[in-house]
């Protein structure tokens, strides 16, 4: 067994032989670009330039006078461009397309949130981008399929199996392999065949490094605790690798969905899902006894997904990070919560880890903080919130309509 | 005898080029899969590679894609299919595979999926989504058994990376993939083709068989220049769709295509 593929028993490379020189290229391309100080240098200034970061620390005073208990602190990657923390690795691995000498990217997208960082890097490098994007998740993140079009993306419907973001990683492996020697894929969760997992790490760890620095200035201490949404695992394993060798509780919140039946939540950690090798990678899924992927629910389409990324699988076994799950309702709660009490709205996704931390802060001490990655923006989630909370939203919907209608 | 010896006999046997053809195993119908394979036995296919229904078929196109869906919503497990590929590794007088990506054979125990191949039979095994390095000791353990498992090669790939895949395999013949992308779509065949097809086999002194959008018999032709078994698969798939939906039974049309391109 190759060492430097796993983490524990997890990840490997698990791919057609017809993909075999792409990996070859990427491993060395991608080794030689973290080691080469201008590469590093490019990424380091967009990262400030273009996406915007350092992202914000914020102390969420009403949050906690409220809850009582810990402190809660929000790392704001809902401020990063494109409005996630998902463009970091965009970024990072846009670079990395260039000087590979490829012209065009591809990548899958679930909400929506790693389509738009992708095709908005591709539009600031020249490149040309195709996003894969269920049906499911189009029709149920539409604004950012809108917006991937305005940053001249090909936006492409997949309607194979669930069609969420399984089915979407699925169809751009597809589409890889048939045009590999002017594409890279831009995987956009830390999973997939090495080095995917390290290589998605690697460009979103910038988000635990900031906030080791940023606390370290405030507080001069480490935090007790750090909560982070897990879907493939992008955000949280960016968040939480500065940490892992540091005495601080880590948290992953998976999706909890509407219960705990098959099919009806994303939760893999738990128990639910087992080992398996799919789309290239070992780790845990959800999988019938025949070794088929089960199809996930989740109120977020970011965190819809039957895999999870293998480092955070190994993390599970090793007892590192804890795992738990939001459900649907609780996440809708938090958000609202955290929208009236701070005036910030977070994405449904990131809504998973701040349920998870509201339940948590009443119980710990006044000197204890709790840091929250709000990994993303919540605007993106206007047609699948607002049904719940607002009664007039399906006459305002009806409004629109006829007054386009009226216009044309 | 092994599978490794039925299938070099199937190869030594009569000249000409071979055929393979494909299934998905359950599909239109668990019933008439196992019909559709000794039909294309009797109608002249030197082997059949019998699927396992899965999820996430990730090296096929529509046609098999859908096939693989329609299966799996039919109730088919990988033991069905194994217990079908083993009545007819003993009813049809030519090798039968399996074909399986790499999760579906994982989570029946590597072990326990190789003891069956031995116990009913079954030649070979092909695993698109599984590279050279061995991790998980597969061809190892094929090998051990007599089963042949059949290693991928592209177009892409240099003679140092051919000799790699194939030389830890006893498989007596290779599956040379024959362009870029997923199964279905016709393969234009050029002299770069014939070049690669001739090098594999000089490589690995091994038999090499061509698949991956072969749909016609003058491709067949063409392949008999350089390869010795051309592979058919979703070009059947494209004949059972359409003869099933129109509520007929597909086999004899699939039988009738095989006479016509053999």
């Amino acid at each position: 067994m190759n060492e430097d593929k796993y983490f524990g028993k997890h990840g490997g490379r698990f791919i057609p032989e017809v993909l075999h020189n792409a990996f070859v290229q990427l491993d060395y391309s991608y080794r030689k670009c973290v080691a080469d100080e201008n590469f590093m240098r490019e990424f380091d200034l967009l990262c400030k330039d273009y996406i915007g970061r350092p992202t914000p620390l914020y102390h969420a005073r009403n949050l906690g006078d409220h809850l009582g208990g810990a402190r809660i602190y929000l790392k704001m990657e809902c401020l990063a461009h494109t409005g996630a923390h998902k463009i970091n690795n965009a970024l990072g691995q846009g670079l990395l397309a260039r000087s590979m000498g490829k012209r065009r990217v591809i990548a899958e997208t679930g909400a929506g949130q790693h389509g738009i960082a992708t095709a908005a890097v591709a539009a600031m490098l020249g490149l040309e981008c195709e996003i894969f994007m269920g049906e499911t998740d189009m029709a149920r993140q539409h604004p950012n399929v809108l917006g991937m079009q305005l940053y001249g993306a090909k936006v492409t419907p997949v309607y194979e199996g669930s069609k969420t973001l399984t089915d979407a990683v699925n169809a751009a492996l597809r589409n890889w392999t048939e045009r590999i020697e002017y594409t890279h894929y831009i995987l956009g969760s830390a999973l997939g065949p090495h080095p995917y997992p390290e290589m998605v790490r690697t460009f979103q760890s910038v988000i635990g490094r900031e906030v080791k620095r940023q606390f370290m200035e405030k507080e001069g201490r480490l935090p007790d605790m750090m909560i982070a949404c897990v879907g493939g695992g992008s955000n949280s394993i960016g968040f939480f690798n500065e940490f892992l060798e540091d005495n601080v509780k880590l948290v992953g919140v998976e999706a909890g969905g509407h219960s705990s039946r098959p099919g009806e939540h994303a939760v893999r950690l738990n128990g639910s899902g087992s080992e398996g090798i799919v789309q290239g990678y070992k780790s845990y899924f959800l999988q019938d006894d025949q070794g088929s992927l089960l199809t996930t629910h989740s109120i977020s389409a970011g965190l819809d997904y039957a895999g999870v990324g293998p480092q955070l699988a190994h993390l599970h076994d090793t007892g590192r990070v804890e795992f738990v799950y939001a459900r649907d309702s609780e996440v809708l709660d938090a958000l609202r919560l955290t929208a009236r009490m701070e005036g910030i709205l977070p994405a449904l996704e990131s809504s998973h880890a701040l349920a998870e931390a509201f339940k948590r802060a009443p119980r710990m001490q006044k000197d204890q903080v709790i840091i929250v990655n709000v990994s993303g923006r919540g605007d993106k989630d206007i047609f699948i919130t607002s049904p719940h909370f607002d009664p007039g939203w399906k006459n305002f919907l009806q409004s629109e309509i006829s007054r386009m209608e009226g216009t044309k | 005898m092994t599978g490794i010896d039925r299938i070099r006999n199937s190869f030594e046997n009569r000249g000409g080029i071979k055929l393979m053809t494909h299934v998905v195993g359950g599909y239109p119908s668990p019933g008439i899969s196992e019909r559709l394979v000794a039909a294309m036995a009797s109608a002249g296919a030197d082997l059949v590679e019998i699927q396992i229904p899965y999820s996430d078929p990730t090296a096929d196109g529509p046609s098999i894609m859908n096939a693989n869906a329609k299966a799996r919503i039919a109730g088919t497990t990988t033991d069905m299919v194994i217990d079908m590929a083993g009545r007819l590794a003993s009813s049809a007088n030519i090798p039968i595979l399996l074909m399986s990506y790499i999760n579906p054979v994982y989570r029946y125990g590597i072990e326990r999926f190789v003891a069956r191949t031995l116990e009913l039979g079954i030649s070979g095994i092909i695993v698109p989504d599984y590279p050279a390095d061995d991790e998980l000791g597969l061809t190892e353990k094929c090998n051990r058994a007599g089963t042949a498992f059949v290693p991928l090669v592209t177009g892409g790939s240099t003679e140092e990376r051919i000799s790699e895949v194939c030389g830890a395999s006893d498989s007596p013949f290779i599956y040379a993939v024959m362009r870029a992308g997923v199964t279905g779509r016709k393969t234009e065949l050029t002299d770069e083709h014939i070049q690669f097809l001739e090098m594999a086999h000089r490589i690995t002194g091994k038999y090499v068989a061509a698949g991956f959008g072969i749909r016609e018999r003058v491709q067949v032709e063409t392949l008999s220049r350089s390869a010795h078994c051309a592979v058919i698969g979703s070009a059947v798939t494209d004949i059972i769709e359409k003869e099933y939906s129109e509520g007929k039974d597909p086999t004899e049309a699939v039988a009738r295509f095989i006479r016509a391109i053999r």
